[in-house]
Parts: structure tokens; C-alpha cells; sequence
């Protein structure tokens, strides 16, 4: 899952970058409107984190540009205002959640969760595939009732294929999705942690759910 | 004052009739006065002819021609024609000498007497004659009517006088004396004979007749005398004097009548006067604040939202326009203050809330899960940013804050500048040395004087900040103090950003900041900076001047008055 963070205030950007990282996103950070315009129309983003109060571009100028041109991307606007017209007319231009500052971590985290969780016409915040169970909210797993216990990228992983259940993920969608642009970009990466993820959910349980195509990517499937 | 005018009026009035009433009953009784006056002078005249008819006339006569016929008929035939004219005057103290002897009585009928007299005033009357022969009416009694007949106008003919005489304790009377000789009164003689007045007032005394003195001494001399009871004058006199009184009543009455309908007819005017000018004053006024109406009701429309007075121009008299046209302009004042404080305080809250969700989510994060102690420094370190910037930026308002309500005073005291500079600059370094910028502190050696320190320390620490904040990395920052004869130039320069020049008079409002400032600054001021070193500015009486090139940097320069401490000594010198 990428979230493009957009945020100028420093202080406020780095413990939030670190907050999403922590919870198993990729975060990239964009600090005024051009930036943000910029990298939002390139990237492939899941969620986007706006800031209303931008310098060069308004937060609400680029809701509006995006969702005229098309974009799809969930949007959540942060406001400082907290006034009525502000969430009422962000709303209105085509954003899907908002937020008013000053808001607790785990507030911003679960809301994410939630947009992400639409995006992928999941209502239920547990995945079930066979009788894999992926809690997204309490991010725990358990298969044939045993808890497993994953690292913050293998849970995302998981969660990114489970979200992509029955379908096929190339190497450099999996890539896109889970790792920001900080990171170095080596396929051989993808493989490791798909091979760690079977080590720990496929290994020890039948039937496989993790699956190869070769020449394609990779794929979960539970029946 | 109609009222007081008329009054006095009707009262000129009043006194004129009184006036005239009294001027009449005086005529009236110097009229009877006079007309009984010339009764009794009449009734002693006819009383004097009636003796002079009376007595024995003819007989002396008789007497006298026989006499004179026994004198003259030795002398001749017909000297008795001639003779009568000298022995009249020869015998004429003989004729006297007779009469006196022979008439010592005045004889007259009284009856002839009562009828000839027609004017009946007199009650008293009394005749003296020289030779003793008297007569008193009977109205007199036992009284007399007193006359000395030898002091009487002894010289005169024909004399009169008028007095009031007592006659005794209880009756008054006013008499006339009349002296006449007998052989006066002729029937065609006048009675009335210029020589003495009858002492009416008024007329002038005529001068007297030429009286042979001895004549008059021959004449045998008759006194009248004739007195009327003044009681009864009196009573005429109090009935005259009644009727005068019931005619200045009638007249006072009259008076007040007069007055009192007028009163009432003033009073009836002046009611209906002042209900008519009460109700047409008011009815004009209510006229004339019609549209003081209409303004009220449109101004009390007036309301936070709708700051429009919605009143039409035309609908309004020409005192009122202008009142009209003043109140939009206020209001119009009003509502973009109004505006600016609502865009101040959601700018406030936006800059305040940011920096508390930065705390906030770095608090949040460290909690989250078991971290290093590095971890944890830095999150705390980062924590205290935030604090440090909610302080200052919370300073920051609290100082314009105090600069709008006035209560923030000028502070003078005796301080360095340089060293204050100094000081500035040693703040402002670790920030600079982030940046990788280079200062550049250059100031005259002894800039002692007095002048408020605190405030100079704020727009020195301002402007150097904004500085660092706008400059390019490894950029420059000058400040230079130097001095003037009376005043003390601040000079901040960078190798910034620069200011656009359409910005330039905007950058000292409050809350603004150019945008890309956000990108290159820690946003750490909410745009106040500039703000309060204009605010301190005008405090101190300073100028501020900007010079800017985009892309290049920016010269700040503030000037202010102030006296150097040595300065002042070195000018009296010169």
C-alpha cells in the first residue's frame, strides 16, 4: 500500500511518515503543491494524506484537478481550519475522508486503513482466505487458528496479495506498492520476502495459498 | 406680553376715567359754587337796589326842592331853574345830614322783597346801613352775620367779598358782603362793574375804578350781606361726590370686565395657538424624521452577515445622504475588519493547531511500541521543537496583541547598541550555521543611548531571522548599526529569496508570509515577524525601508531618532 503523504510542516510530516512505515505502508512525502501535483499523477498511489494549507497550490485546487482528471486514488484531507465549509466543501470536491489537526496517530492510521480497505471492495477488516485470517485492524494472522507472526513488510506483503486475491501481482506491482522511492530497486527483493511469507504461512499448512506463475508473478488463492 | 400691554392699557384707561370723574365733580362743584356765588352776589344787589328803591327817596327830595325853593326866592324869579345844581352840590352833606336823621329804618315790604328774590340760595341775609338803619332775614335769628362797616373798603364805592364764616358752632356759611352807596344803583346801570373781582379764581383782577375817596365817604354807604348755610352746600357737594364714586365704580367695574374678557379671550387664543403650533410641530417633525425612520429600520438589518445598509440614496432628504452614504463606508470598514479578524483567527488557529498535531503525532509514535533511547531523544528533541515554535509564535501574538490595545509602552533606558547586536547575532548563529550561512556583524564602536532595548532586541532578532529563514543555503546575512547626527540606522541585508515588488507593502501584514517560504523555512513563524517590527517601529518613532531584487536578496533598514549618549555632549561643543 503507497500513501503519498502531503504535508509541508516538517515536524508534523516525519512522525507521520514513520507512523504509516511502521503500520506496514510505503510512504512518499511531497512538501507544497507542484510537488505533490507532480508525484501524484505519476506515482501509483492507494491513498493520498492532503494537507489543505500548501504553498504554491492549494490543498483544494489539486482535490479538484485530480478528480477532474480522473484519478482514483482515496484522498484524505487534513485541515487545520476544522470549520464546516472547509470539510463540507472538501468532501463535496471529491475527497473521501478528513481529518482536523490535531489528531491522535491511531486515529490517521485507522482511517487509512478503512480507505484502503474500500479501495479494494473489502468491508471486512479480516481477510479470509481458507482459514488464513488476516486481521488488518489488529494486523495479527492466524492459519487453522495458530497465530502467526510477521514482520510489518511480510504483513503488508500479505496483505497486498490477499487484496489482490485470485489475481496475478508482477514482480514490479508488488515492488510499487510496498516500497517508497528511498528504496533500491532490486526484484530480488520481492522473491526473499515471498519466500519468507511461505516459510511462514505455507510451510507447516495445506494447501499452499501462495502461488507462482512463472514468467508473471505471484498470486494467493484459497480455493 | 399682549396681555401685559393691553392690561396696562385698559389701566390708562381706568385712572383717565377716574381722572375725568374726579376733574367732573370738581367742575360740578366749582360750578355750584360759583353759580350760588353769583346768587348770592345777585340776591345782595337786588337787595341793595330794593333798599336803595325803599327808602325815603322822594321825600328827601321833596325836602330838597323846598329847600332849595326857600334858598332862592329872594334871589330872583327864576332862580330856582338854575339854583337846584349848586345847592345839589352844596346841600349835599345837608341831603346826607337829613337823610341820616330822617330814614334810621329801612322800610321794604318783605313780601316785595320775597318775590323779587328768584334765586332762593341765600338763607341768611342781613343790610347795614352807614346811618344805622339795619335789617336781618329771619332765617338769621339771634346769630349776625359780623361786619365791621368803618374797615369795609372804606375807599371803594362799590365793593364785594366772599368768605366762609362760622356763624356759630354748628352752622357754616359762605356770604357775600357787598358794599354800595345809595345813589349807585340805577336801573340801567350794569351790577356788574369792572373794579374788584368776586374773588372767583381764574380771573384776573381788573384794575380798579377810579373812586374819588371823598365822594365816597359823602355817600351814605349800604352793607349786604347775604350768606347761604354751606351745610347744605355740603350735602349737594357728598351728593356730587357719591355720584362720582358710583362712576369710578362703574367705571372700575367696567375695568374689570374689560380685563377679564380680555384675559379670557387671550387665554382661549393662546390655548388654541399652542395646541395647533404643538400639533403642527409635531406633525412637521414627524414629517421631517420620516427618513431618519427608514435609516433606523435599515440599519437595524444590519447584521454580522449582512453588512449592507439597504437603503435606497434617492429615498432620502439631502441632510440625511451624506449621514447615508458615511454609514456604508464605516460599515463597509466594518465588515473587512470583520472579515480580517475571522481570516486572523482561523490564520491563528491554523498556525497554533499544526505545530500541536506535529507534537502530538511524535508523542503518539513514541508510544506506539518499544523504541530505542535514541529513538526516543530524537522524538523528544523533535517535541520541543514544536514547543519552541508554539512559544515563540504565542510571543509573537501576545506582543501585537499588546501593541493593539496600546498598552505596550515605551521603555527608555541607557544601553549599548553594538552590544545588543552582538547579542542578536550570537542567537541567530546556530540557526545561520544549519543553513550553512554566513554573518557578517559590522557596527560602530560606542553606540550608547537611550532609547528602549527590548523592542530594539525584537525587530533586531525578527529581521534577522526572517534572514536566515529566506536566504539561500550558503547564502550571506549583513548587519550593520551605524549612526547619524539624531538618529541610529539598522541595517539587515541577505542573499535571500527576494520580494516580489507587487508583495513589498504586503510583507508587514499580519499573517502573511510568501509561499515559498513554506518550502525553504522550518515554517516556524506564522508571518507576525514583520508585523511586530512595524508595530515597534511606530513606537519608536521609526522608519522602515525596504529594498529588494528577486532572486537576488533583500536590504531591510530601519531608522529611528535617537540621541548618542556622547553625541549630544560633542554637539554642544560645536
Amino acid at each position: 500500500m503507497k500513501i503519498l503523504l502531503v504535508e509541508d510542516h516538517k515536524l508534523l510530516a516525519r512522525p507521520l511518515k514513520q507512523g504509516l512505515e511502521e503500520d506496514g505502508f510505503a510512504v512518499d512525502l511531497a512538501a507544497s503543491g507542484d510537488e505533490a501535483d507532480a508525484k501524484a499523477r505519476v506515482g501509483n498511489y492507494d491513498v493520498i494524506i492532503l494537507d489543505l494549507m500548501l504553498p504554491v497550490i492549494n490543498g483544494l485546487t489539486l482535490l479538484k484537478g485530480w478528480r477532474k482528471d480522473g484519478f482514483t486514488f482515496h484522498i484524505l484531507i487534513l485541515t487545520a481550519m476544522g470549520s464546516l465549509t472547509d470539510k463540507v466543501q472538501g468532501l463535496n470536491l471529491g475527497a473521501d475522508d478528513y481529518l482536523s489537526k490535531p489528531f491522535e496517530l491511531s486515529e490517521l492510521l485507522a482511517r487509512v486503513r478503512a480507505l484502503v480497505r474500500r479501495g479494494h471492495q473489502a468491508k471486512d477488516p479480516v481477510l479470509r482466505i481458507h482459514d488464513l485470517e488476516i486481521d488488518t485492524g489488529a494486523k495479527s494472522v492466524r492459519r487453522a487458528g495458530k497465530e502467526i507472526y510477521l514482520t510489518p513488510r511480510e504483513f503488508s506483503l500479505l496483505r497486498f496479495l490477499c487484496y489482490h486475491r485470485g489475481k496475478v501481482v508482477s514482480r514490479s506491482m508488488v515492488w510499487e506498492h510496498l516500497y517508497d522511492e528511498n528504496d533500491d530497486n532490486t526484484s530480488n527483493v520481492v522473491d526473499v520476502y515471498i519466500r519468507y511469507l511461505r516459510n511462514k504461512i505455507d510451510k507447516h499448512f495445506t494447501p499452499p495459498l501462495i502461488l507462482t506463475r512463472w514468467g508473471e508473478g505471484y498470486m494467493i488463492k484459497g480455493d | 406680553m399682549a396681555y401685559r400691554s393691553a392690561s396696562s392699557n385698559l389701566e390708562g384707561r381706568l385712572s383717565v376715567q377716574k381722572e375725568l370723574a374726579q376733574t367732573q365733580y370738581n367742575d360740578r362743584c366749582r360750578d355750584e359754587e360759583n353759580r350760588l356765588d353769583d346768587a348770592l352776589l345777585f340776591q345782595a344787589q337786588t337787595l341793595a337796589r330794593l333798599v336803595q328803591f325803599h327808602s325815603e327817596w322822594g321825600k328827601l327830595r321833596f325836602l330838597e326842592l323846598h329847600t332849595l325853593g326857600l334858598l332862592t326866592s329872594g334871589i330872583g324869579q327864576n332862580a330856582y331853574i338854575s339854583a337846584p345844581l349848586w345847592t345839589l352840590n352844596s346841600t349835599r352833606n345837608f341831603a346826607m345830614e337829613l337823610m341820616r336823621r330822617n330814614s334810621p329804618v329801612i322800610k321794604f315790604n318783605p313780601a316785595e322783597l320775597l318775590t323779587r328774590l328768584d334765586g332762593q340760595v341765600a338763607e341768611f341775609f342781613q343790610i347795614d346801613t352807614a346811618w344805622n338803619a339795619s335789617y336781618k332775614s329771619n332765617s338769621l335769628n339771634d346769630l349776625t352775620l359780623p361786619i365791621d362797616m368803618a374797615t369795609f373798603s372804606p375807599e371803594e364805592v362799590l365793593h364785594w367779598e366772599f368768605d366762609d364764616k362760622a356763624l356759630s358752632e354748628k352752622v357754616k356759611v359762605r356770604r357775600v358782603v357787598l358794599k354800595a352807596s345809595r345813589f349807585l344803583f340805577g336801573p340801567t346801570q350794569r351790577i356788574r362793574t369792572p373794579g374788584t373781582g368776586s374773588g372767583r379764581p381764574g380771573e384776573p383782577p381788573l384794575p380798579p375804578r377810579n373812586n374819588n375817596p371823598q365822594e365816597a365817604g359823602f355817600r351814605p354807604a349800604i352793607f349786604i350781606q347775604c350768606a347761604y348755610d354751606l351745610s347744605k352746600r355740603d350735602i349737594l357737594f357728598a351728593t356730587f361726590a357719591l355720584q362720582r364714586d358710583e362712576d369710578i365704580l362703574a367705571f372700575a367695574r367696567e375695568h374689570k370686565k374689560d380685563l377679564s374678557e380680555f384675559r379670557g379671550r387671550l387665554l382661549a387664543i393662546n390655548l388654541i395657538a399652542f395646541l395647533t403650533g404643538g400639533c403642527g410641530c409635531f406633525w412637521l417633525v414627524r414629517l421631517g424624521l420620516a427618513p431618519l425612520n427608514l435609516l433606523t429600520q435599515a440599519v437595524s438589518l444590519i447584521n454580522e452577515n449582512d453588512f449592507h445598509l439597504n437603503i435606497s440614496q434617492q429615498g432620502l432628504p439631502n441632510e440625511l445622504k451624506p449621514i447615508a452614504i458615511r454609514l456604508g463606508l464605516t460599515l463597509d470598514q466594518l465588515q473587512k475588519a470583520f472579515l480580517r479578524e475571522k481570516q486572523a483567527t482561523a490564520d491563528i488557529s491554523h498556525e497554533l493547531r499544526t505545530p500541536l498535531a506535529a507534537m502530538l503525532a511524535t508523542i503518539d509514535l513514541a508510544l506506539r511500541k518499544n523504541r530505542t533511547p535514541e529513538e526516543y531523544q530524537a522524538m523528544l528533541e523533535d517535541c520541543r521543537q514544536s514547543c519552541k515554535n508554539m512559544r515563540d509564535d504565542v510571543e509573537r501574538l501576545l506582543a501585537l496583541a499588546r501593541l493593539d490595545a496600546g498598552v505596550d509602552l515605551y521603555r527608555p533606558e541607557l544601553f549599548d547598541l553594538s552590544h545588543l547586536g552582538a547579542d542578536c547575532i550570537k542567537m541567530i548563529t546556530p540557526l545561520a550555521q544549519s543553513k550553512e550561512i554566513e554573518i557578517k556583524f559590522e557596527s560602530e564602536p560606542n553606540l550608547e543611548l537611550n532609547s528602549d532595548p527590548g523592542k530594539l532586541k525584537d525587530i533586531l532578532i525578527n529581521l534577522l531571522h526572517n534572514a536566515v529563514q529566506y536566504n539561500k543555503p550558503q547564502g550571506t546575512i549583513h548587519l550593520k548599526l551605524s549612526s547619524r547626527p539624531g538618529s541610529i540606522i539598522v541595517l539587515v541585508a541577505d542573499t535571500g529569496i527576494g520580494i516580489e515588488p507587487s508583495k513589498k507593502g504586503k510583507i508587514f501584514e499580519r499573517f502573511f508570509r510568501i509561499d515559498s517560504a513554506r518550502v525553504h523555512g522550518d515554517s516556524t513563524n506564522c508571518g507576525l515577524g514583520l508585523a511586530l517590527v512595524k508595530g515597534y517601529a511606530e513606537l519608536l518613532g521609526a522608519v522602515i525601508e525596504v529594498q529588494s531584487e528577486l532572486g537576488q536578496g533583500s536590504v531591510f533598514k530601519v531608522i529611528f531618532p535617537a540621541m548618542l549618549v556622547n553625541q549630544s555632549l560633542s554637539s554642544t561643543e560645536v
